[in-house]
C-alpha cells in the first residue's frame, strides 16, 4: 500500500502555513514525521485524518483518491487521558460496539486485538484503565484507537512520557503493525523508532524533505542545527559521515560499527 | 533544602497494600540538578505533589527551608507532565499573569515579571497569541515560564522534556543550568529519559515506593544493576562497550 501526497499546501484562513509537501508513505516501514514544535507535524496528521480541510493538492491511496472515511485512525498525544469506559475490555471494544457487531464477534476481535498489543485478555479485560501503569495505559489507548484496523494509522508522539521498558514494548508492537498498515508517526524521538528501513519526512519552516535513515543521520551528524542527535553519537561518528551504512542511535550498533571500521 | 523524614503516603489509609511511599527519607539541595527517576507508577509524581503541598503525607515530615530567597512569593512550584492540565489563561500573556495576579502585586510589578519570564522563553512578541494556537512543546515552555514568573524557591519538573522537540530540550537544559548556577531556584527534575540522566548532578532512584539509590551521578554510574524499568543512557553503555573491547 502506498499513500501519496502531491503538492499539498496547508493554510489557516488566508495564511499559507506549510507546503508544498510531496511525500509518499508505505507499509512495511515506519514513516516518521520530524520537525520543530509548531512546525505543522500534528496539523499534517489532522489533514490526513480529514479534520483540517484548508489545503490544496491531492492525496491518493494506491493511486485512487484518498477520502479519510473509515480507513484511517488518528491517535492524539497522551490518548490515555480521555478514557471513558470502566474496564479495559469496554474501552478497547467501544468502536466495535457502535459498529453494531454481534457480541461474540466483538469478544473474539477484542481479545485478539488486546493480545496484539501485549495485553492478554485474561489479565487485563476486567481491569480499570486508570489503575494500569503508564505503558499499559498507552497500549490500551492505542489498541482502542486502532481496533477497526484501518489501512492508515496515524500516531502523535506515541512514546512520549513512557519509561524505557514501556517505550521498547510499544515500539516493537508498532513495528509489527507497520507490516500490514501504513503507520505514520509524529515524533520528537526518532532515534527510538528508527530502524534501517524507516522513512523520514523532515519539516523545516514551510519546506519539507524526505530522507532515508542514512542520509538523515549523516546530515544530522554534520549539522546539529538541522537535527540535534545525542552528543555521544555525534562525537563517535563524526569521522564516518560519508559511510553508506551508519549505525542507528543505539550503543550496541555503534560499538559494532566502530569495531568494523577499526578492522578495515 | 527539602528534607523528607520517614515520609509515607498511601491513597487509602485502611489498606496496607496501597502504599505509594514507604517511610522514605532523603534530601534535595539547591545549587545542583536533582534528578528523580523510576519506572512508571513508582511514586515519582507523588513525591512531586507532596513537595508542592497538593498532597499531605500519611506519616512522617517534609521540611522545606530556603537559605537564598529572602522573600519569595511562595515556596515551590510544579510543572505537570501534561501542559494542558496547567494552562489557565486564554493568551500567553494571560497565562503568565494568572499566578502573579493572585499575589496582589501592582500592575507594574506584574508586567515586569511577565516580560522577564516571557523573554527567557522567547515569548516576548507572542503575548497576545491564544494558547490554543500553541503546539505541545510551546505549551510546555509556557507552563515553565508561568511558574518561573512567580519566582518560587523550588520548582519540581514532572517529565518536562517529554513533549519538547530536541532543539527545545537543549534550550530547556540551558535555562535549568542558569537557574542552578544562580542558585535562585532549587531544581528537581523527574524524568524517564535515560538521556536526561546525563544532565543530573544528583540522582534519587525510586523503586516500588522505596529509595533504591540517592547519591551523585558518578556513584550512580558505578552501579552494577538497576531496578526493572530503568536504564543507563546509551552514551554510557557505549563507553562501557568500548572499554570492554580494550
Amino acid at each position: 500500500m502506498i499513500l501519496n501526497l502531491t503538492d499539498i499546501n496547508i493554510s489557516f484562513g488566508k495564511n499559507h502555513f506549510l507546503g508544498p509537501i510531496n511525500a509518499s508513505f508505505e507499509n512495511g516501514c515506519l514513516n516518521l514525521i520530524v520537525g520543530r514544535s509548531g512546525s505543522g507535524k500534528s496539523t499534517l496528521l489532522k489533514l490526513l485524518a480529514g479534520f483540517h480541510k484548508e489545503f490544496t493538492g491531492s492525496i491518493t491511496l494506491d493511486y485512487d483518491k484518498f477520502i479519510p472515511d473509515g480507513n484511517i485512525s488518528l491517535t492524539f498525544q497522551n490518548p490515555e487521558t480521555i478514557f471513558f469506559n470502566s474496564t479495559v475490555f469496554d474501552e478497547v471494544s467501544y468502536s466495535l460496539k457502535i459498529s453494531n457487531l454481534k457480541e461474540n464477534e466483538i469478544k473474539e476481535k477484542t481479545n485478539k486485538w488486546l493480545k496484539t498489543w501485549g495485553l492478554s485478555s485474561a489479565l487485563y479485560s476486567e481491569k480499570y484503565p486508570f489503575n494500569l501503569s503508564g505503558g499499559e495505559k498507552r497500549r490500551v489507548a492505542l489498541a482502542a484507537c486502532t481496533i477497526l484496523e484501518p489501512k492508515v494509522i496515524l500516531l502523535d508522539e506515541p512514546l512520549a512520557g513512557l519509561d524505557r521498558v514501556g517505550q521498547k514494548d510499544l515500539s516493537e508492537i508498532i513495528n509489527s503493525l507497520a507490516k500490514e498498515h501504513i503507520v505514520i508517526i509524529v515524533t520528537h524521538e526518532p532515534e527510538l523508532l528508527i530502524n534501517n528501513n524507516s522513512h523520514i519526512l523532515f519539516i523545516d519552516g514551510v519546506y519539507t524533505k524526505e530522507f532515508n535513515v542514512n542520509d538523515f543521520l549523516s546530515k544530522a551528524i554534520q549539522n546539529s542545527d538541522f537535527y540535534p542527535l545525542p552528543e555521544w553519537y555525534v562525537e563517535n561518528l563524526k569521522y564516518y559521515v560519508n559511510s553508506q551504512k551508519l549505525p542507528i542511535v543505539k550503543a550496541e550498533e555503534v560499538a559494532n560499527f566502530l569495531e568494523n571500521q577499526k578492522n578495515k | 533544602m527539602i528534607l523528607f523524614d520517614r515520609v509515607s503516603f498511601c491513597y487509602n489509609k485502611n489498606q496496607e497494600t496501597s502504599f505509594i511511599l514507604k517511610e522514605v527519607s532523603f534530601s534535595f539541595k539547591k545549587g545542583a540538578v536533582n534528578g528523580l527517576i523510576g519506572k512508571n507508577g513508582c511514586g515519582k509524581s507523588t513525591i512531586a505533589r507532596l513537595i508542592v503541598g497538593l498532597l499531605e503525607p500519611s506519616d512522617g515530615k517534609i521540611t522545606i527551608t530556603d537559605e537564598f530567597n529572602a522573600k519569595p512569593y511562595y515556596f515551590s512550584g510544579m510543572i505537570f507532565q501534561n501542559p494542558d492540565n496547567q494552562i489557565v489563561g486564554t493568551t500567553i500573556g494571560d497565562d503568565i499573569a494568572f499566578g502573579l495576579e493572585n499575589f496582589n502585586l501592582s500592575s507594574d510589578e506584574i508586567n515586569d515579571s511577565i516580560n522577564k519570564a516571557a523573554s527567557l522563553f522567547h515569548f516576548e512578541n507572542m503575548l497576545d497569541i491564544p494558547v490554543s494556537k500553541l503546539s505541545g512543546g510551546q505549551k510546555q515552555m509556557l507552563c515553565i515560564a508561568s511558574v518561573i514568573a512567580l519566582n518560587p524557591c523550588w520548582i519540581v519538573f514532572d517529565e518536562p522534556t517529554s513533549h519538547l522537540d530536541p532543539w527545545a530540550r537543549i534550550e530547556f537544559w540551558k535555562i535549568i543550568n542558569e537557574l542552578v548556577i544562580n542558585k535562585t531556584i532549587g531544581i528537581i527534575v523527574i524524568s524517564q529519559l535515560p538521556e536526561d540522566i546525563n544532565r543530573f548532578d544528583n540522582i534519587c532512584v525510586l523503586n516500588d515506593g522505596e529509595i533504591y539509590f540517592n547519591d551523585s551521578v558518578n556513584k550512580f554510574k558505578e552501579l552494577k544493576s538497576l531496578p526493572y524499568g530503568i536504564e543507563f543512557p546509551e552514551g554510557w553503555k557505549l563507553e562501557k562497550l568500548l572499554e570492554d573491547e580494550k
